[in-house]
C-alpha cells in the first residue's frame, strides 16, 4: 500500500479537518531540515512527507505541533509499515469519529520478520530485565504525540503474584491474568507475537522448549494485584472482540462490589502505579521513549462515560507524531519537583472519604449506635444528614437568596471598571454574617463566566486579602505582589516593585480585583497600606480595582484620615443585617431541593424556621448565627428521634418534623450563660466568700474593696447566721463547722501569703467579672483557686469600666454598678446558697 | 480485715492505685477514668465524628472550673476516636500558657502539621514552618482553608479526595481573647465554619472563663459554632464522693484472673471508707465544703495510700495541706534582731498607717526602742546602785543583713504593679530605701511570742 492509496481512502474533508496537524508538522519538519526527510528512514516517513508537501500550501495551516514531536517522529516507527483496511464500501467517512472508528482497522507488518499486529492479538514486549511482558493489543490508532498508538492489556505472570493470593488452580509457569491495566507501547518494544489459550486449548497444546516461552494459559482476570476472578472461557471472549474483552475485564477484574466502586478506584491507584512503576521505569531509562499514557492508566478504571469523550480529543489531531514528547520528560520533570519541593507549599495527605451513605438509596451502617437502626430510620438519620450539611454556613449554594440589590450594585460596578480598564475603589459595609464576603465571591464567580466569553480568554485576575489573615498589615503587598508577579519578596521591597509596577504603562496587563476582606485590621498606625491601597488605583495605569470590606459603615471618615477616606471614593454598598422574613427565606432556600427529595420525611416546621429567624433577627441579623441555630436543633431532634423506643420510631413511619421546642431548645443553649450553673456549683466556702464580697459592698458603696475586709466581712458572717443546717450535716460527719473553715488553730479566717491582707482588691472588670487583685503571685492553691472562682459575673457590663486584671496587677476602676443589680446578685446567691447547703 | 495476697501482687495494686492518682492526666497518651461526664464525652465524641467522617467543622467550648477533667475528658474522646479512626485524623495541641501569643501558636502549628507530615510521608523536604511569621501563616492557612475563591479553581469539583480532617485542641483559651484582633481564633474558626468537601477542621476550646463568650470579638463570635459544653464541679456531697471513688478505685478487670479478688476486695473497702464514719470521709468532707478541688485532694490522698498498709487496707497518715501558717513558721525560726525588726517594721505600719516599709524607717523605730528600753533599764539600775549600762549597740551593716535576710525568708515581699502586663515597678534608690510590704502584723507577732516578755513588749504601743 503506497501513498497515493492511503490518500484515496481518505476522504477530502478528512484530510482538512483532521490531518493537517501531521501534514503540517511534515512541513514545518521539511522547511528545518532542506528536505532531508529521508532522516528517518522509514518507508512510510520517506512517502508521506513528498507526497504530502504539496498540499501543505493549499490548506494553509497554522502550527499546533512542537518541534521536537516532529523532529523525532519516524523513529519509533522505523522498522515497521502499516497498512489501513479499506472501511465497508459505501459508508462515507465523514466525521471524525468515523474515520476513529476505522482507525483501529489499522495492521501492521514488521520489516524485519514480516510478523503482523492487528487489534486482538497476544505479543510479548520486552520489560527491559526479566521475562517479555505480555499484552493483548487492544486497538491501534493514530495518536496525538505519537503517530501511531498501540494500546495493549497487560497480561499479569503468574510470577508477578505471590503464592498465597493465587488460586489453587492457576500456579502453572505459565498462566496469565488478564488485567484491566490499558497502557500505549513503543512498537520497538514488541519481541514477538505469542499465543494465548484457554484452558482447554492449552491442555490440548504440548510443551516444549520451542514453545514455552511463548504459549500461556489464560483462566483468570486479575486487578494485578491481590484479586483474582473466577475463572473465565478464555475463547469465549476472544471471538468476541477486543472491546468486549476490555468491557468485561474492567467488571470481573475488581473486587466484589462490597465497596462501592469509587472508593476502589480511589484505593487502587497507589497499586496501580506501583506495578506500573515495577514494570516501567526500567523502559523509560533503556529504552528513552517508553510512551506511558498516565492518562490512559487513569482512566483505565473509569467508566465508559468519561472515557470516550477523552478518546474522541484524541482523535481530533490523528496521524500527527509517531515520537512521544516524553523522551525529555524525565529530564525535564526532576527540576520541576526539587523546585517544587523549596517553594511550594506542603500538602497534607489526603484519606478516602468514607461515603457512609450512598448517593443511592442504599444505606451503608458503619455505625455501632446505628446498628438497630435499619430500612426508614436509617433513611431518616440519613436525611438528618442532609439536611444538616445543607444548613451549615459553608455549604455550597447556587445563588444567594436576599441580596439581589446588593451583588447587581457591586456587578454593574465591577463590570464598568473592568472594561473601561480604570481603577476604582468600592467600598462594603455590614455586620458579620450578612454575606458580605459571599456575595463579592459570587459576583467574581459570575463575572468569570460573563466576561471571559467574549474571547475565551479572562479579562481579570483576582486576588483575596483578609486582614486577619495576616501577620501584620504589611504582608498585605507580599501577597499582592506574589499574584502579580509569582516571585516572593519581603513586604519592603514588595512595595517598591509594586509601586514601580502600578506606574508603568502596560497595555496587556489585566485589570486585577483585590478583595480586601476585614480591612479595618489593615489599618496601621500611620496607615500607610490602607493609604496605598486606596492611592494605587488612582493611578492611570494601574487597573486596580479595590474592594474593601469592613464591619462599620463610617469606618472611612472613623479610623481613616482625611487623604484615604478622600481616596476611597464614593462607590460605597452597605450590606443591611437581614430581617426576619430574609432569614427565613435563607434557610428555606437551602432546605427547598432536600424537603423535595426526601418525600416530605423530615420537615422543618415553618413555626420553626420563623422562630429561629426571629431570635436571630432581632439581635443581629447574622444569618450564620441562625443557620447554627437551625442546625442544632436539627442534632438535638436527631437525638431525640434515636432514643425513642423502637416501636414508636416504627410508628413514625420514618417521617420525623423538627418543631419550635427543638429550636428554642438551640437556641437557649446558645445564649444562656452558663453562670447560674457555676455558681450553683460552687463550695460553701466560695459561696460565702462571693457573699461577703457582695454585702461589704453593699454597706460601703466602694467598687473595689480590700481583700481584709471581706475576710472580715465573712468572719462576721460566721459569727452572726446560724447555718443550722450546715451544722447538722458536718456533725452527722462528725466534723465542726469552725474547724472546717477556719482550720485547726481555730483562730479567726486570715489569709497568709498575700503580702498584705489589706492591698488585695476585689474589682468588677469589663466583662463583669469581679476579680481578686492581689500584689503577690499566689503561693498557696487553695488561693488561687479562690482567685478562679470569684470571677463572678454581676452584670455590669455598662458602667465598670476596670480594665482587666493579670495576676498580681492593680487597676482603678471608674464606676460602680447600679445598686439595684447588685442586691439582684446577692439575694440570687443567697437563693442558691440555701438550696445547696 | 485482712488479706493474704502474694507480696507482688499487693504492690501492683498499690501502684495501679498511685499512677492513677499522679496526675499525669493531661497527656493524653491513656485513657484515665472520670466520673459523670459521660455524656459530655459521648457529644465530643459525636461533634468530632462528624468531622472526620462527614467533613463537617465545628467548634466547640468546654467551659469549667480547674481539676474538673475537661483536658482529659477531651483526651479519652481522642482516644476512642484514634482507636475507630486511625490515622485518619490529626490533632493539634495548642496552649495559651505555652503559646502566648497568636505569632507563636501559628508556628506552633506549623511545627506539628511539619511532624504529622513527615510521620505519614517520611518527608523531609517540605515545610509549613518557614523562616518569617508571614510565610508560615500562609503556608498554614493555604491547607486549612478551602473556601477562598481563586482563581481557575473548579469550586464545584465534587471530588472523593479529602484532605486530612485536622483537630485542634486549644487548651486556655481566653489567653487568646486578650489580642484585640484575636487572629488566632478569628483564623481558627473560620475554617471550621467553612469547612467544605476538601477540608474538614474541628476546633475545641478549654477555658475556666466562664464568661469567655463574651470575650470573643463579634466577627469571631459569628463564625463560632455556638456550641458550648459546660464541666461543673459536682453539687452533692454524695457526687463527690463518687468523684473520690472513681479516682481511688480500681478496675478489676484491668488485672489478671488472680488479682480480680483483690481488686474487688480493695474496692469495696474504699467504698465503705468513704460511705461510713472514716478520716478518709472526713478529708473528702472537708475539701467539698471548703475548696472543693479533686486536684488538692488527689495529692492529699498520695502519702496515705503509700503508706497504707495493704494487708488490712489500714490508711497511712493524712497530710493535712496547711496554708495558713507558713509565715508563723518563719516567724518561730527567727533570730531576735530579725524578729525585732519585723515588729519594728510592723509598728511603722500600724502608726502611721502605711501600705509599705523600707529599711531605714524599721531601723530608726529600732533604734527608738533599743535605746529607749536601755534608758529605761539604766534609769531602773540607776536607782539599784551605781551601775551603768552600756546600750548593746548593732549595727546599721548587721541590721540590712538582717532585712536582707527577712526578704529572703519571704517575709517582706515586693510590690509588684502591672500596667497592661509590664511590670511597671522601676526602682532606682539604695537597697536601704526600697518599700516592702509585711506579711504579717504586729498583732500576730504578739498572739504567737505571747510567752515571751521582751516581744509583749515590744509589740505594746
Amino acid at each position: 500500500m503506497n501513498w497515493s492509496e492511503l490518500l484515496a481512502s481518505v476522504s477530502p474533508d478528512e484530510l482538512l479537518n483532521g490531518d493537517t496537524d501531521i501534514l503540517d508538522g511534515r512541513a514545518e519538519r521539511s522547511s528545518l531540515n532542506g528536505f532531508s526527510t529521508a532522516a528517518a528512514g522509514s518507508s512510510i516517513g520517506d512517502r508521506c512527507a513528498a507526497s504530502s508537501f504539496g498540499s501543505v500550501k493549499k490548506i494553509g495551516l497554522n502550527d499546533l505541533l512542537p518541534e521536537n514531536v516532529s523532529g523525532n517522529r519516524g523513529k519509533s516507527l522505523q522498522g515497521w509499515r502499516f497498512e489501513l483496511e479499506e472501511p465497508e464500501k459505501g459508508t462515507p467517512r465523514r466525521s471524525r469519529r468515523s474515520a476513529a472508528a476505522n482507525a483501529s482497522q489499522i495492521r501492521l507488518t514488521r520489516d524485519a520478520d514480516r510478523l503482523e499486529l492487528k487489534k486482538g492479538d497476544t505479543v510479548l514486549v520486552s520489560s527491559g530485565s526479566g521475562p517479555p511482558d505480555v499484552a493483548l493489543i487492544r486497538d491501534i490508532g493514530f495518536g496525538t504525540d505519537t503517530f501511531l498508538d498501540v494500546r495493549v492489556l497487560w497480561f499479569m505472570r503468574r510470577s508477578e503474584a505471590s503464592d498465597d493470593v493465587l488460586p489453587e488452580d492457576s500456579r502453572l509457569e505459565n498462566d496469565v491474568f488478564l488485567t484491566p491495566i490499558v497502557e500505549k507501547i513503543r512498537l520497538d518494544d514488541i519481541v514477538g507475537p505469542c499465543t494465548v489459550l484457554s484452558a482447554s486449548q492449552f491442555a490440548a497444546v504440548s510443551l516444549d522448549s520451542s514453545n514455552s516461552g511463548s504459549t500461556f494459559r489464560c483462566q483468570r482476570f486479575s486487578d494485578r494485584d491481590s484479586y483474582f476472578s473466577d475463572p473465565v472461557d478464555w475463547d469465549d471472549y476472544v471471538s468476541r472482540g477486543t472491546e468486549y474483552v476490555y468491557e468485561r475485564v474492567r467488571e470481573l477484574a475488581i473486587p466484589p462490589r462490597q465497596e462501592s466502586p469509587r472508593k476502589k478506584k480511589r484505593i487502587d491507584t497507589p497499586t496501580q502505579q506501583k506495578t506500573h512503576k515495577t514494570a516501567s521505569p526500567q523502559l523509560v531509562v533503556l529504552s528513552d521513549s517508553e510512551e506511558i499514557d498516565l492518562e490512559d492508566l487513569d482512566s483505565a478504571y473509569e467508566s465508559p462515560l468519561e472515557d470516550k469523550p477523552k478518546r474522541r480529543e484524541r482523535k481530533r489531531k490523528p496521524r500527527t507524531a509517531q515520537k512521544p514528547a516524553k523522551s525529555s520528560s524525565p529530564s525535564k520533570s526532576t527540576p520541576r519537583s526539587a523546585r517544587k519541593a523549596n517553594n511550594s507549599v506542603p500538602v497534607l495527605p489526603t484519606v478516602i472519604r468514607q461515603k457512609f451513605f450512598e448517593d443511592d438509596n442504599e444505606l451503608v451502617i458503619d455505625d455501632d449506635d446505628l446498628q438497630e437502626v435499619v430500612d426508614t430510620d436509617g433513611k431518616v438519620v440519613k436525611t438528618f444528614r442532609k439536611a444538616k450539611e445543607k444548613l451549615l454556613p459553608s455549604a455550597k449554594l447556587q445563588t444567594l437568596p436576599c441580596r439581589d440589590q446588593e451583588s447587581s450594585q457591586l456587578y454593574g460596578s465591577l463590570v464598568d471598571a473592568i472594561l473601561s480598564q480604570q481603577g476604582r475603589c468600592i467600598y462594603v459595609s455590614g455586620t458579620p454574617g450578612v454575606g458580605k464576603t459571599a456575595t463579592i465571591r459570587e459576583v467574581i464567580k459570575q463575572l468569570f463566566v460573563n466576561l471571559a466569553n467574549d474571547n475565551d480568554k479572562k479579562m481579570f485576575n483576582y486576588l483575596e486579602i483578609n486582614g486577619l489573615k495576616l501577620m501584620s498589615p504589611p504582608a498585605a503587598y507580599e501577597a499582592l505582589y506574589h499574584k502579580i508577579s509569582g516571585e516572593n519578596v519581603k513586604a519592603g521591597a514588595a512595595l517598591d516593585l509594586l509601586e514601580r509596577h502600578f506606574e508603568t504603562r502596560d497595555e496587556t496587563r489585566l485589570p486585577l480585583v483585590v478583595l480586601l476582606d476585614e480591612m479595618d485590621q489593615m489599618v496601621t498606625k500611620n496607615q500607610t497600606v490602607m493609604y496605598n491601597f486606596f492611592n494605587w488605583p488612582t493611578y492611570e495605569n494601574s487597573k486596580l480595582i479595590v474592594v474593601a470590606v469592613a464591619n462599620t459603615m463610617d469606618l472611612p471618615e472613623r479610623l481613616l484620615t482625611n487623604k484615604i477616606s478622600s481616596r476611597l471614593g464614593l462607590t460605597r454598598i452597605q450590606f443591611p443585617g437581614y430581617t426576619y422574613a430574609q432569614l427565613s427565606e435563607i434557610i428555606k432556600h437551602r432546605l427547598e431541593k432536600i424537603e423535595r427529595a426526601n418525600e416530605n420525611k423530615l420537615v422543618i416546621s415553618k413555626d420553626a424556621i420563623e422562630f429561629a429567624s426571629r431570635k436571630v433577627a432581632s439581635v443581629s441579623g447574622d444569618a450564620r448565627r441562625s443557620l447554627v441555630f437551625c442546625v442544632r436543633a436539627l442534632e438535638i431532634a436527631e437525638m431525640e428521634f434515636l432514643s425513642k423506643p423502637q416501636q414508636e420510631r416504627d410508628a413514625l413511619h420514618g417521617r420525623f418534623t423538627v418543631g419550635i421546642v427543638h429550636v428554642m431548645k438551640a437556641v437557649n443553649e446558645a445564649t444562656s450563660t452558663p453562670l447560674a450553673n457555676y455558681l450553683n456549683s460552687l463550695s460553701f466556702a466560695a459561696k460565702m466568700v462571693l457573699v461577703a464580697f457582695l454585702l461589704r459592698r453593699k454597706r460601703t458603696g466602694s467598687a473595689e474593696l480590700p481583700l481584709g475586709e471581706i475576710i472580715d466581712e465573712m468572719n462576721n458572717q460566721f459569727g452572726m447566721v446560724l447555718f443550722s443546717e450546715l451544722k447538722r450535716q458536718l456533725s452527722h460527719e462528725q466534723l465542726e463547722m469552725l474547724e472546717v473553715l477556719y482550720g485547726h488553730e481555730k483562730s479567726r479566717l486570715r489569709v497568709d501569703g498575700l503580702g498584705s491582707t489589706n492591698r488585695s482588691y476585689f474589682v468588677p472588670t469589663k466583662n463583669g467579672m469581679a476579680v481578686l487583685l492581689n500584689p503577690l503571685v499566689c503561693r498557696y492553691q487553695s488561693l488561687t483557686e479562690l482567685r478562679v472562682d470569684l470571677r463572678v459575673r454581676s452584670n455590669m457590663n455598662s458602667t465598670a469600666t476596670a480594665s482587666l486584671a493579670t495576676r498580681g496587677s492593680m487597676f482603678v476602676n471608674s464606676a460602680s454598678p447600679p445598686r439595684s443589680q447588685m442586691e439582684n446578685v446577692i439575694s440570687v446567691v443567697l437563693i442558691l446558697m440555701e438550696r445547696s447547703i | 480485715m485482712t488479706v493474704s495476697e502474694p507480696e507482688q501482687n499487693l504492690e501492683l495494686l498499690r501502684r495501679r492505685v498511685l499512677a492513677n492518682l499522679s496526675n499525669r492526666t493531661s497527656s493524653g497518651l491513656a485513657k484515665v477514668r472520670l466520673h459523670n461526664v459521660e455524656m459530655e464525652q459521648v457529644q465530643i465524641y459525636k461533634m468530632l465524628e462528624n468531622t472526620i467522617k462527614f467533613n463537617e467543622g465545628k467548634s466547640c467550648l468546654v467551659i469549667g472550673p480547674r481539676g474538673s477533667g475537661k483536658t482529659t475528658m477531651v483526651n479519652n474522646a481522642l482516644l476512642d476516636l484514634q482507636e475507630r479512626f486511625p490515622n485518619m485524623f490529626y490533632v493539634i495541641r495548642i496552649s495559651g500558657f505555652y503559646q502566648s501569643d497568636d505569632k507563636s501558636a501559628i508556628k506552633e502549628i506549623a511545627r506539628q502539621l511539619d511532624w504529622h507530615l513527615l510521620r505519614h510521608s517520611g518527608n523531609w523536604n517540605v515545610s509549613f514552618e518557614r523562616f518569617s511569621a508571614n510565610e508560615t501563616m500562609n503556608s498554614v492557612m493555604s491547607v486549612l482553608d478551602g473556601s477562598q475563591l481563586m482563581e481557575g479553581k473548579d469550586q464545584n469539583g465534587d471530588n472523593d479526595e479529602m484532605q486530612m480532617p485536622i483537630i485542634f485542641v486549644i487548651d486556655e483559651l481566653d489567653r487568646y481573647t486578650n489580642d484585640a484582633k484575636q487572629t488566632l481564633l478569628y483564623n481558627l474558626f473560620d475554617v471550621a465554619q467553612s469547612s467544605s468537601n476538601s477540608h474538614a477542621v474541628a476546633v475545641i476550646g478549654l477555658t475556666t472563663v466562664t464568661g469567655v463568650r463574651e470575650q470573643l470579638e463579634k466577627r469571631v463570635k459569628s463564625r463560632f459554632s455556638q456550641r458550648v459544653i459546660q464541666l461543673t464541679k459536682p453539687r452533692q456531697l454524695a457526687e463527690f464522693c463518687d468523684n473520690v471513688y472513681c479516682m481511688i478505685s480500681v478496675d478489676p478487670d484491668d488485672f489478671d484472673p488472680l488479682m480480680f479478688d483483690l481488686a474487688q476486695k480493695y474496692n469495696a473497702h474504699m467504698k465503705m471508707l468513704l460511705g461510713g464514719p472514716s478520716e478518709l470521709r472526713k478529708l473528702v468532707v472537708h475539701n467539698f465544703y471548703t475548696v472543693k478541688d479533686l486536684n488538692i485532694l488527689k495529692s492529699q490522698l498520695t502519702p496515705y495510700i503509700a503508706k497504707m498498709d495493704m494487708t488490712t487496707f489500714s490508711g497511712g497518715p493524712i497530710i493535712n495541706v496547711n496554708t495558713n501558717n507558713r509565715s508563723f513558721q518563719i516567724l518561730q525560726s527567727l533570730s531576735e534582731l530579725e524578729l525585732k525588726l519585723v515588729i519594728c517594721a510592723g509598728r511603722q505600719l500600724l502608726k502611721n498607717s502605711m501600705d509599705q516599709v523600707n529599711f531605714n524607717i524599721a531601723y530608726e523605730e529600732f533604734e527608738k526602742i533599743s535605746s529607749s528600753q536601755t534608758n529605761t533599764l539604766n534609769s531602773q539600775l540607776q536607782t539599784m546602785g551605781r551601775v551603768k549600762l552600756d546600750s548593746a549597740h548593732h549595727s546599721r551593716d548587721l541590721m540590712l543583713a538582717c532585712w536582707e535576710r527577712l526578704i529572703y525568708y519571704g517575709l517582706l515581699v515586693e510590690p509588684i504593679r502591672q500596667i497592661n502586663g509590664i511590670n511597671s515597678s522601676f526602682y532606682t534608690g539604695g537597697e536601704s530605701n526600697k518599700m516592702f510590704h509585711l506579711d504579717v502584723t504586729v498583732e500576730d507577732v504578739a498572739r504567737l511570742f505571747r510567752h515571751k516578755d521582751w516581744v509583749t513588749k515590744w509589740c505594746r504601743i
